[in-house]
């Protein structure tokens, strides 16, 4: 069985449909990528799966096999099905501490203070601003934030949406292998939404190619690389 | 002269300060709903109405009286919820749809209590101390009942201080405050963050309510017309969303009111302070209470 799956994810906005019987499956323990262009409907799919957006009928989210499309965000998050949205979204005027605190609504405060020790610990720069109020803070460093309320929930899967988003390659590149790090060494499971494909593959085991609201291609990370089309892409040739 | 002044200080920002609490209740709303409630000096009328029922008509004692008025309250505050707001929501109702039925709801308790109470004034009981009760201070006199609101009004700040910065359900409140969709992305249950909001919304107005009787008696005027503007005015100058500054800001308009009234009439005392609250709306609608402030 799989840890989370979607089986025929439609949704339509305006009568345009933005995605069309999307099925996706995630095992435990594995990082699984969804790669495609601005628009192809990544956003979408992780806010389908949380519960953001209500998708239409016929369309499954389960998880470890229970249906959960029908229930409402919070208790989506209370399974463990951790959404780190696009653009941080982090409390601006909660400090940093408290935003990492709100995070453990899902375990309980008591639970949660290793799991917030874990990430001052992964990401230095916020410990040393825990009491400044999030909004102050760079945009990188919003971004480990975000990531930190996720791991601070204690996640069954995590869902991180562009995390490389408007940020400056150097803090991309500590972010991901601050991610990659942490995923090596908890196993965790992760879907992980990026555009730019050079930062998210060398982590992942398995890949989805949306355009358009469809799955155009899945596969391994060797299988999708080694696909003529995907390779001029996303590569740039060669 | 001076003591005239003092004297003036005093009382101007007791008033002041529970002008404050009535606009609480319109900014708890608008952080966390975007709502603003018409019927919100409702609950002031309310509270005072229950208080004088438990104390003077029941003779519950004054802790028991004031605990029940404010545990009736808090439930009225979340009736309003789930009677008035999420159906409306659910219908796809807006902004208006609120204002309206709020504002109907305002004349129909004015109504509802004339039925039941009567329209003339109640006396209130002597509970925060009789007229002639006070003490004295290097040469002014400070009334009991002003130093009670006072002491009303700091503890309630403390409390409520406490409640939003070192609990997780008012950090949980505060998330919900800023951003809703990111809140229930963190596990937060915005129904539970909004229900909070509107208790207390309606329990610091109704405190306020229990805190003016003594001065506007236990009457109508409590439910709406002047007192329910002020609260309003006081909440625009701290910008909707800053509790300490609409407390900041309830004070000055309480002091600008006994300041018109000892240096020019009374007559024109609501006249001056509308012209003031009027300018500053023009000059900053966004209040100048309303600092950047570090926490909520």
């Amino acid at each position: 069985m799989f840890l989370l799956e979607t089986r025929d994810l439609s949704v339509s906005y305006n009568e345009v449909p933005a995605l069309r019987k999307v099925s996706i499956k995630a095992s435990k323990g594995e990082v699984v990528s969804v790669l495609g262009p601005n628009g192809a409907g990544k956003t979408t799919l992780l806010k389908i799966i949380s519960g953001l957006v209500s998708s239409e009928p016929g369309s499954k989210v389960l998880l470890n096999g229970e249906e959960i499309q029908h229930l409402p965000p919070h208790k989506i998050t209370r399974l463990g099905v951790i959404h780190v949205p696009e653009g941080r979204q982090v409390f601006p005027e909660l400090s940093v501490q408290e935003n990492l605190e709100v995070a453990a609504t899902r375990i309980g405060l008591a639970k949660a203070r290793p799991n917030i020790e874990k990430v001052y610990e992964l990401f230095s720069e916020l410990k040393s601003r825990k009491n400044q109020m999030a909004g102050t803070l760079s945009g990188g460093e919003q971004q480990m934030l975000a990531i930190g309320r996720g791991i601070v929930s204690d996640p069954l899967i995590m869902m991180i949406d562009e995390p490389s988003m408007g940020l400056a390659p150097v803090i991309v590149k500590r972010i991901f292998e601050t991610l990659e790090n942490y995923v090596k060494d908890t196993g965790l499971t992760m879907l992980i939404v990026e555009q730019n494909a050079k930062l998210s593959l060398p982590m992942s085991d398995r890949v989805y190619i949306v355009s358009q609201g469809q799955i155009k291609l899945e596969g391994s990370v060797d299988e999708v690389k080694s696909d003529e089309r995907i390779r001029e892409m996303y590569f740039g040739g060669k | 002269m001076l003591q005239d002044i003092l004297q003036n200080i005093v009382s101007g920002a007791s008033i002041g300060a529970t002008y404050g609490l009535v606009g609480l209740g319109v900014v708890f709303l608008w952080l966390t709903i975007s709502r603003i409630n018409f019927a919100n000096i409702s609950s002031a009328m309310l509270g005072a109405y229950l208080f004088y029922s438990f104390y003077t008509q029941l003779n519950l004692g004054f802790f028991i009286s004031f605990v029940l008025s404010i545990g009736v309250i808090a439930l009225y505050g979340l009736g309003l919820r789930v009677f008035i707001y999420e159906p409306i929501r659910k219908r796809g109702g807006g902004r208006l749809e609120f204002v309206v039925a709020t504002l109907m709801l305002c004349t129909f308790w004015l109504n509802l209590i004339i039925v039941v109470y009567g329209a003339l004034p109640k006396p209130f009981p002597p509970v925060f101390g009789g007229s002639n009760d006070f003490i004295s201070l290097g040469g002014i006199r400070i009334p009991s009942l002003y130093l009670n609101i006072y002491l009303v009004i700091a503890i309630l700040m403390v409390f409520i201080y406490f409640i939003l910065n070192k609990t997780l359900i008012g950090k949980s409140f505060r998330a919900a405050a800023q951003n809703r969709e990111a809140a229930a992305l963190m596990g937060i249950d915005v129904k539970v963050t909004t229900s909070l909001s509107f208790i207390m919304a309606t329990v610091v107005v109704g405190i306020a309510g229990i805190l003016l009787a003594p001065i506007y008696f236990v009457s109508l005027e409590l439910g709406g017309g002047s007192i329910g503007v002020k609260g309003f005015a006081s909440a625009v100058l701290g910008g909707l969303t800053n509790p300490y500054g609409t407390i900041l800001g309830g004070i000055s308009l309480g002091l600008l009111e006994n300041f018109s009234t000892l240096y020019i009439s009374s007559t024109y005392r609501d006249i001056i302070s509308f012209s003031v609250l009027v300018a500053v709306l023009i000059l900053k609608p966004s209040g100048i209470f309303n600092w950047k402030r570090k926490k909520i």
